[in-house]
């Protein structure tokens, strides 16, 4: 596709997953021998100042300071941890990455070993991902046998059926064999993060540009894209659109690029209504927004979010109150349950939702939905339950006809 | 219920849930060591927790606390047959509401519910992360893709599942 | 130690850096509700009822959890923070079944119109911890009236299966003070949750109901319960009627301990005296009211027995010594193999059974028709008694003050009487050993003890965890005591 720039996904389609000759034959582990040949803080002050690498996850924040963070602490053991249980409704990036490319994902955790000094790493994989986490353990193995991990041990640990683990702190619980339940912070984990010891938690897809960034050099990679956020981003699209699958763009792209450009615009006649980027728990944009630049600055003045590049488009034969209805339910499940507010929160909005979906619902519903909304963007825990009315709160203000439509007769 | 009890107690007897255990211990975690075994015995059983928890050194408890909160992890099985499908909003927007009623239909009971002669069980699952390709279901943990109404009742009328 | 100055309220102050915002306002008395929090145990910051505003923070933060830093800004009663705390009361008390006062429920009555504490005489609504619930203080606090929300079915059933230590899960707010209690300070490993989020439960082990569980009974759940969740079971009806009847010869013992939560409870400005509680069980028709000056003298000189004993003996290993049930089935589940080494005595309660018994017995009366209650907050005790023929009945302060209610005995009024004796003369003991408090505390605390020339190393465990060190210590032959005292 002209309008992609392929870093991440660099490799898909073009090698063989299951064959680490493949990788070596198309310049990979080049960059891990670099970066094994350079000052550890350098590499790291190169990451950050110069490539200003940004978190692919969702949260954005800047990658080579995370790591120093990690660098900084004074410890004997240190980890590397690779965010893979991708489960935002809507993003399959990672599986694509990881299903066509899995030593990517591992050079990049490697490299950040070296930099951080760390000996044990591990790859939390989602558990539905059962592919993947074959092709990761086949990927270092491979890598073992031929040298490459110099002693560092990889594990891949498989999750089992929880969003919330996308959450780092709850992650680390996880990990460590607890129930998913975010943790207090601070401590950060990059000063107390696996077994209270400094832990680097990144994304997949950011593992996956470190080593292009280190070959290609940073500066290369910080011109690419806009200026605060650089570099590219994978978009997965899904729903109303003519091409489903991952589309890799710089970050100066907007809207537009990803869903018409690369999307190829909606299908069987119908008009856009809306794009929910970012997943479930970000807001939607209307067509009036689809110039807006989908760096993560752009995305936010602009009221929405980029989040993990989610891209779900929406065509004008939906009531968004349906999909709402999937979204409250989503978040009621998935709620770790640990406070209040988003526990109970979650289940109230569910109940709220679903009597407006189903035709008895009434004004006091819909405002009780913001009050809610207001208390636990402020309260909950985690963003789990802070980013779980987000959706709805959008719909409300941008489609407020769809929940006029079905509002109880009494109301009307 | 006597011939049940004596046909769980000679499964348990040719599961080596040591083995199981040690085997999932070298490449993962607890939930890969939980889930290995679950796919022998088709549920977590009380016996599993027991030999987790001698094996990690933690209490029931502890092992039951944390078990227990994960959707992949069963402690019992309904339905000999298993349906589940996307709850994602991505499947809902490809769909998945027609798949949805026409499982309910075919299997004769609502979604969340089990059927009167307890053959189907069929509930929502969270995103699959297959959007690519929604809608997408789940029927005795094997992925189906791209499923429609008409393609999903052919594949439960065939019952190679 | 360092000092940081942080500002509160528009308030500055000058607190030890590291402290929580918690620890200040309290200090600077500020007050800031919580629920979940329990002292001398790591935050969870599960409820969110101390949610402040930090000035600089995007989110509400904890202020059980966050520790203060040089300039930090905080307000803690702003009116977003208030309507955020009531919003989550409203959702946790639609998650409850509110048996406290059923009129709110119904929706007629506002707080400020019904009496500011409770009604007195209307015994329709009766949950055990009505006027006591840490939950129905905060929603008073802010003015909880009706429900905004669909109440959620209250269809778990009341597990009453240990006879003693009952759960109704339709009041559990899932703060998690018991299972931390029971996992962490207890190391019974007993309760844990099960599930997540709306389906979120506590459960003893496995889910078994708590008479099948691993549950040793020493009750400190029941001590921790911010609600009505998880309770000693009451027999209020059973005294007054006991006390009440004629034909049977009623005795009680009173203990000093008692007083602290009596007087909180009767709202008295000084501590009651226990003459009064006397005075009152007189009244409603006990026929002996006892201290327990005796069963802990009688107790006493059983322990200097064994002191005794022990130290005139070879002395192959420390001596164990200890008088709780819960220590005991502690001892059985986790070190089976310990059990005959340690040396397990009666009970001042126990010994109490037995001298009351004997007593009406000599009087004349035959054991049907005697009545025997102990008046204790050990919820271990009232597990003890399950075991031991001779109490009928344990109630703990609060269960006393209830029965105090409804017979009409206000403490505040009553004289002070003198209570019958169980003994003549109280045996002379030289030595006697302290007595312990439940702490949550992870060290143990040694004392010498000097005896008969003798110096002697004491350690007092006085928590499960700790006894479960010490066994450990035992276990692998490297503990440096001479005498291992176990308290639940």
């Amino acid at each position: 596709m002209a309008l992609e720039t392929r870093v991440a996904l660099r490799n898909a389609g073009k090698i063989n997953p299951h064959s680490i000759d493949y990788y070596i034959a198309a310049g990979g582990y080049q960059a891990l021998q670099m970066a094994r040949k350079m000052d550890k803080k350098e590499l790291i002050d190169k990451l950050e100042q110069n490539g200003k690498l940004r978190g692919r996850g969702g949260a954005g924040f800047n990658t080579g300071l995370k790591w120093s963070g990690a660098y900084n602490v004074d410890s004997e053991v240190k980890y590397v941890v690779c965010n893979a249980d991708e489960g935002e409704p809507g993003t399959y990036k990672d599986r694509t990455i990881m299903e066509n490319d899995p030593h990517t994902v591992l050079e990049g955790v490697l490299i950040c070993a070296y930099a951080i000094s760390a000996k044990e790493c591990y790859i939390y994989c989602r558990g539905e991902y059962e592919n993947c986490i074959a092709l990761l353990r086949e990927a270092i193995y491979a890598a073992e046998g031929k040298g490459i991990t110099e002693g560092v041990k990889v594990w891949v640990h498989s999750g089992a059926g929880s969003y919330v683990c996308g959450e780092e702190t709850a992650l680390l619980n996880s990990l460590e064999g607890k129930r998913a339940e975010p943790r207090l912070k601070p401590p950060f984990p990059t000063i107390a993060g696996f077994k209270g010891k400094p832990t680097v938690v990144n994304n997949v897809e950011t593992f996956a540009t470190v080593p292009v960034i280190l070959a290609n050099g940073p500066e290369w990679f910080a011109n690419l894209g806009s200026e605060k956020y650089p570099g590219t981003k994978i978009f997965s699209l899904s729903g109303d659109v003519v091409n489903k699958g991952c589309f890799e763009l710089q970050t100066n792209a907007t809207l537009r690029d990803v869903v018409i450009g690369c999307g190829g615009g909606v299908p069987n006649g119908r008009k856009l209504k809306a794009v929910q980027l970012g997943g479930s728990s970000c807001g939607y944009l209307t067509p009036k927004q689809l110039d807006t630049p989908v760096d993560f600055e752009s995305m936010r003045k602009a009221g929405a979010s980029l989040g993990s590049g989610a891209t779900l488009v929406i065509d004008d034969s939906h009531n968004m109150l349906d999909m709402l209805v999937k979204i409250a339910d989503f978040f009621n499940h998935e709620s770790c349950g640990k406070c209040n507010p988003c526990r109970e929160g979650t289940h109230q909005v569910s109940r709220i939702i679903h009597r407006l979906a189903e035709g008895q619902g009434t004004r006091k519903d819909m405002d009780m939905l913001r009050k809610l909304s207001e208390m636990m963007t402020m309260s909950c825990f985690c963003p789990l339950g802070q980013g779980a009315t987000t959706a709805i709160i959008s719909a409300m203000d941008l489609f407020p006809e769809d929940f006029e439509a079905r509002l109880s007769k009494e109301e009307v | 219920m006597g011939s049940q009890e004596k046909k769980e107690e000679e499964v348990s007897m040719e599961i080596n849930y040591k083995k199981i255990i040690e085997d999932a211990k070298n490449d993962g975690g607890i939930l890969d060591a939980a889930l290995a075994l679950q796919s022998a015995e088709g549920f977590v059983s009380e016996r599993a927790v027991e030999e987790l928890a001698e094996n990690y050194g933690k209490s029931k408890a502890e092992i039951f606390d944390t078990l227990s909160f994960y959707s992949m992890i069963r402690f019992d099985t309904k339905g000999k047959i298993r349906i589940e499908i996307c709850r994602g909003a991505p499947c809902h927007v490809a769909g998945s509401e027609a798949v949805i009623t026409a499982i309910e239909n075919y299997i004769g009971c609502k979604i969340g519910e089990t059927s009167a002669d307890g053959k189907y069980a069929f509930t929502f699952t969270e995103c699959q992360g297959q959007c690519q390709a929604a809608p997408s279901i789940l029927i005795n943990d094997k992925l189906y893709t791209d499923v429609t109404p008409e393609s999903v009742t052919i594949l439960l009328e065939k019952g190679e599942l | 130690m360092a000092q940081v100055t942080i500002t509160i309220n528009d308030q500055k102050l000058t607190v030890p850096a590291g402290v929580t915002i918690l620890e200040a306002a309290e200090h600077a008395g500020i007050h800031i509700p919580t629920l979940c929090h329990i002292k001398d145990i790591d935050p969870r910051a599960n409820c969110r009822m101390c949610v402040v505003e930090v000035e600089k923070f995007r989110t509400f933060q904890p202020a059980c959890a966050t520790k203060v830093t040089e300039g930090m800004v905080i307000h803690t009663d702003t009116p977003a923070v208030w309507k955020a705390r009531k919003l989550n009361l409203e959702l946790i008390l639609s998650h409850h079944a509110v048996e406290c006062h059923h009129c709110m429920r119904i929706g007629s009555s506002r707080c400020d119109d019904l009496d500011p504490y409770f009604c007195e005489m209307c015994f329709f609504c009766d949950c055990v911890k009505d006027g006591f619930c840490e939950l129905q203080a905060l929603a008073r606090e802010y003015k909880v009236d009706l429900l905004p929300f669909e109440i959620e079915d209250h269809d778990h059933e009341l597990d009453i299966s240990s006879g003693v230590i009952i759960r109704n899960p339709n009041k559990c707010v899932k703060c998690k003070r018991c299972v931390d209690i029971c996992n962490e300070v207890q190391t019974v490993h007993n309760l844990c949750t099960m599930n997540r989020g709306t389906d979120t439960k506590v459960v003893p082990e496995l889910g078994k109901p708590m008479g099948e569980s691993n549950c040793v009974k020493c009750g400190r759940c029941v001590d921790v319960c911010p609600t009505g969740a998880i309770f000693a079971l009451e027999h209020k009806d059973e005294v007054i009627y006991h006390a009440h009847k004629y034909e049977t010869t009623s005795i009680a013992q009173v203990s000093e301990d008692l007083l602290p939560e009596l007087s909180r409870l009767f709202k008295m400005n000084e501590q009651a005296k226990l003459g009064t509680v006397v005075s009152g069980l007189h009244k409603i028709g006990f026929d002996y009211v006892v201290t327990d000056k005796a069963a802990k003298a009688v107790k006493a000189q059983k322990e200097e027995q064994i002191l005794e004993e022990y130290l005139t003996s070879e002395k192959k290993e420390p001596l164990m010594m200890t008088d709780s049930i819960a220590v005991r089935n502690f001892v059985r589940q986790n070190f089976p193999e310990m059990e005959e080494r340690i040396c397990f005595y009666s009970s001042a309660q126990k010994l109490y059974g037995e001298m009351a018994v004997k007593k009406i017995l000599a009087d004349g009366a035959s054991r049907k028709n005697i009545f025997v209650l102990n008046a204790t907050s050990k919820v271990e005790s009232a597990a003890e008694a399950l075991e031991d023929e001779n109490i009928n009945c344990v109630v703990n302060a609060r269960e006393l003050y209830r029965i105090f209610l409804r017979t009409g005995v206000n403490l505040k009024k009553r004289p002070s009487e003198y209570s019958e004796t169980l003994m003549d003369k109280l045996p002379k003991v030289k030595f006697v050993f302290e007595d312990s408090e439940w702490s949550l505390a992870k060290e143990i605390k040694v004392k010498e003890i000097r005896w008969k020339k003798e110096k002697l190393l004491c350690a007092e465990a006085v928590n499960l965890g700790q006894v479960r060190i010490l066994l450990e210590q035992i276990r692998n032959g490297d503990c440096t005591y001479d005498i291992l005292r176990f308290h639940a």
